[in-house]
């Protein structure tokens, strides 16, 4: 092999290669491809069928939606088949079926009040048998449109108001065209009774006088369906129970006058004490224009609650088992010019002087009161620090009243005030002459001596103005107790072997007077305005003493069954008997005013006071007496 | 470098003739069908479940195949390397004044391969052989679905699949010789091996799979090939290879 011959096959043999490399570039791009296409065979031109309505409940342009609403539809097309029905509310679709038939629950409650437009729309085939019509998105449609009038307030429009006197219900009208008639019900306690069937938009009812109620009132459609319109609770609109009290020791019970008032028959009021336990007086009222009701005088005192019942001329719920429903109340009023804080109670109510008593009111506060002014002069307050204590405890007056005593704060130390002005006041630590756990009371005179009992017995006279002890007196195997100081604080009764009056003169206590200490005097006392005397009642004499030396100044007989208080300054006496305040005069024991107290005085609760003109029971009541 | 260019590389080079020896290069065309049968069973789900009636216009018909060669002539036989192209395709169609709708299916396979020839006759310079080719099938299926309503394309999707498998053909071929040239007739049939199903071309994980069944979709190649070829002899010499 020569090298021509080598080359001329390595040329043949490269050429080849070549040629064979792009026949392959050629034999892939001859690939296969489809190209051949299937024309259906379809009717453009279709004439719309006709949608003919088998059901449809909407019978207006216009729905007015006062609940859910079931839409009823079934439809049947001349020539293409239905293939959807759908409803829209604005625009938004709410129900769609692909069927030509179905139920669309509408449900007024996901809608806002007001005008909402609905839409419903039929889609059936075309009926070309194209492919847009396969995939539904080539058909006939056919939509009417109705406007929704959605309401879903229409419940509270049951509203009330008064006509002629009586009570006038009246409500939205209902603007459904199936309208046929209201129905009106008288609902609850016992009661579920049809009032009236009507047309109109109101109703007045004639057996209302206020009494807490409820009223239904149903919407009945043509095709007897019942709406529940609406429903109106009213609460009692009873006429108010005012008690009134006049300075006549007048006591009124006062209500405002029915706004029901031809509705009313008559009222029924009544009057009870200790809470209902007692009825005391019950009291038919048959002219309903009479509002008002006068206590009598003696429920002075007394704490009573009043009812009001109002009586309908025709009612069908006017039964024992409901007469609270037409009642009205006032409750736990006590009867009698009241001076006393509200809910707050009175205690230790003493005379200070010839126009003032004090007392102590919540157990924090003295209180100083002006008869003639009827208001409190002096309120002194005292807060205990680091106890929950009563503040003021073991009170007690000067035979005149002008100064007192009475524990303070939560160790128990003594204050001393002047009661004519309770700044002016000392407080000491005294448990050093009484006894760390004993607390009596402290009588005062009004030169600031007092009596401090001590635990072991005996009794201290001590000068509070001075912080000095003066004297001791010591008891022997009878107990010993300082009851009482006079004005001056020279004599003092005590209550040793025998109940003692004895007079402090000269450093020495000589004995003006005993008496068995087993059979007391049913009232003894220091004279308050004259600091030598000292009165004593026996049950049926009272006599007026002269301390020095017991002698009569004088007496008079006195049968009363209690002596509650003496007015020295102005020289009365007040006494109870049988039901009876005597108010007596103090000279002779002459009647002077006679007040039924039905009350017992015995009890401290119950106990009165005597201040001028003014009776003062410890129930923070005043009853004022007429001048003589 | 695969193992089909060294094979390739290494025939280059003991190709290059000798004396005793010629170099035909050649290439041959055809008809081929090709069964496909999982392919058209995909189709069939199609045109079942499309809403409206659709028409399988192409059902992977017989097309054609090109095959050019490269083949070292001993005497009696000849061998050498092939690479063999063939496609066919599918196409689901519909078409209305509202719309059209489009499944289109283009199968492809490169096949680099060898091949041998044996004379069996040779009279007057033409010659009875028998052949036969084996080598790889690299397989690919375009998918394209498209669907326009109302001039508004609904649907517009174009997939890739690839798939791997081996192919073995024989048959019989009648030649004529004429100078340096040969001209040819061959039929034979062509057998798919291997299981290689389609897989995505962007995620080799996601398999081509027939829904009804649950089974993995693969090329089908088999089928009858018959084609024609021309071929080009050298070095050319006066005295023609030693023939039957």
């Amino acid at each position: 092999m020569n090298f021509n011959h080598i080359w001329s096959s390595a040329k043949d043999y490269l050429f080849t290669l070549v040629l064979l490399f792009l026949i392959v570039l050629l034999s892939n791009s001859c690939e296969f491809e489809p190209h051949k296409i299937y024309e259906r065979t379809v009717n453009e031109d279709v004439s719309a069928p006709e949608i003919q309505v088998v059901e449809l409940n909407l019978d207006y342009d216009t729905i007015f939606l006062y609940g859910s609403k079931q839409i009823r539809f079934s439809f049947v097309s001349s020539d293409q088949e239905i293939l959807a029905v759908r409803f829209t509310i604005d625009g938004n679709e709410e129900y769609l079926i692909k069927n030509n038939n179905g139920i669309f629950e509408l449900d007024y409650r996901i809608y806002t009040n007001g005008i909402h437009d609905m839409v419903l729309e039929v889609y059936t085939a075309s009926g070309s048998g194209s492919i847009a019509e396969h995939l539904g998105m080539e058909g006939f449609l056919f939509s009417k449109s109705w406007v929704l009038y959605i309401d879903q307030n229409y419940s509270f429009n049951v509203k009330s108001t008064i006509s002629d006197g009586f009570l006038k219900l009246y409500w939205n009208r209902y603007r459904g065209y199936d309208f046929k008639e209201y129905v009106v019900y008288r609902t609850g306690w016992g009661t579920d009774k049809e009032l009236a069937r009507l047309k109109s938009g109101f109703f007045i009812d004639n057996t209302y006088v206020g009494e807490k109620a409820r009223y239904d009132v149903e919407v009945i459609t043509d095709n007897g369906t019942i709406i529940p319109w609406g429903f109106l609770e009213l609460e009692k609109d009873l006429p108010k129970l005012h008690f009134i009290i006049s300075e006549s020791n007048k006591y009124i019970v006062k209500w405002n006058k029915s706004k029901y008032y031809n509705a009313v028959d008559s009222f029924r009021l009544s009057l009870a004490t200790y809470k209902g336990f007692t009825n005391s007086t019950n009291k038919a009222i048959n002219e309903p224009d009479d509002t008002t009701y006068i206590v009598p005088t003696s429920y002075f005192g007394n704490r009573i609650d009043v009812t009001l019942r109002v009586v309908p001329k025709n009612s069908f719920q006017y039964m024992p088992g409901y007469y609270s429903l037409f009642e009205s109340y006032l409750e736990s009023v006590v009867v009698g010019f009241s001076f006393g804080t509200r809910n707050k109670g009175v205690t230790d109510i003493s005379q200070v002087s010839p126009d003032e008593f004090m007392y102590i009111t919540g157990s924090d506060s003295l209180v100083r009161y002006s008869v003639t002014q009827k208001q409190i002069v002096e309120k002194y307050g005292y807060q205990p620090i680091g106890c929950t204590m009563g503040c003021f405890t073991r009170f007690k007056v000067s035979p005149s009243g002008k100064y007192l005593t009475t524990y303070v704060d939560c160790d128990h130390e003594v204050m001393l005030a002047n009661s004519g002005n309770l700044l002016n006041h000392t407080i000491r630590d005294l448990k050093s002459l009484s006894g760390f756990m004993y607390i009596p009371e402290i009588p005062v005179s009004d030169k600031g001596l007092v009596i401090i009992n001590n635990s072991n017995g005996g009794f201290y006279l001590y000068n509070f103005n001075t912080d000095s002890t003066i004297a001791y007196y010591n008891k022997d195997i009878f107990t010993l107790q300082g009851l009482s100081i006079s004005m001056n604080g020279d004599y003092i009764l005590l209550l040793h072997d025998s109940l003692r009056l004895v007079h402090y003169i000269n450093s020495e206590f000589i004995n003006i007077w005993s008496h068995s200490r087993f059979n007391e005097p049913a009232f003894y006392e220091f004279d308050g305005k004259d600091s030598g005397r000292f009165v004593i009642w026996n049950g049926s004499i009272l006599s007026v003493k002269q301390c020095l030396d017991f002698s009569t100044d004088y007496e008079f007989p006195l049968s009363d069954e209690k002596i509650l208080d003496i007015d020295y300054y102005n020289n009365k006496i007040l006494t109870w008997s049988a039901g009876h305040l005597y108010v007596r005069n103090f000279t002779d024991g002459s009647l002077l005013h006679d007040v039924t107290y039905t009350l017992y005085p015995g009890f401290w609760y119950n106990s009165c006071r005597l201040v001028g003109n003014a009776i003062i029971c410890m129930q923070g009541v005043i009853y004022f007496l007429e001048e003589n | 470098m695969t193992k089909v260019s060294y094979i390739t590389l290494l025939f280059l080079l003991v190709t290059i003739p000798c004396k005793s020896q010629q170099i035909e290069t050649g290439v041959q065309g055809g008809l081929g069908n090709y069964s496909m049968t999982d392919l058209k069973e995909l189709n069939e789900i199609v045109v079942r479940l499309t809403p409206f009636d659709t028409k399988m216009v192409h059902d992977f018909p017989a097309y054609f195949y090109y095959r050019p060669f490269i083949l070292l002539k001993l005497k009696k036989i000849s061998f050498g390397l092939v690479y063999t192209f063939q496609s066919t395709g599918s196409r689901i169609s519909a078409r209305d004044y509202s719309g059209e709708y489009l499944l289109d299916m283009v199968v492809n396979s490169s096949g680099p391969g060898i091949y041998d020839e044996i004379v069996l006759y040779g009279h007057n310079n033409i010659h009875y052989s028998f052949y036969s080719t084996f080598g790889a099938l690299f397989s690919n299926l375009k998918m394209k679905e498209s669907l326009v309503v109302n001039d508004e394309s609904q649907t517009d999707e174009k997939f890739k699949f690839k798939s791997f498998n081996y192919y073995l053909e024989a048959g019989l071929k009648i030649s004529y010789s004429y100078q340096f040239l040969d001209f040819g007739f061959n039929a034979g049939f062509q057998i798919q091996a291997g299981d290689g199903s389609f897989r995505y071309s962007e995620n080799e994980d996601v398999k081509l799979i027939n829904t009804e069944n649950n089974n993995p979709v693969r090329p089908e190649w088999n089928g009858f090939r018959a084609g024609l070829s021309i071929s080009y002899r050298f070095p050319q010499s006066s005295k023609l290879p030693l023939n039957p």
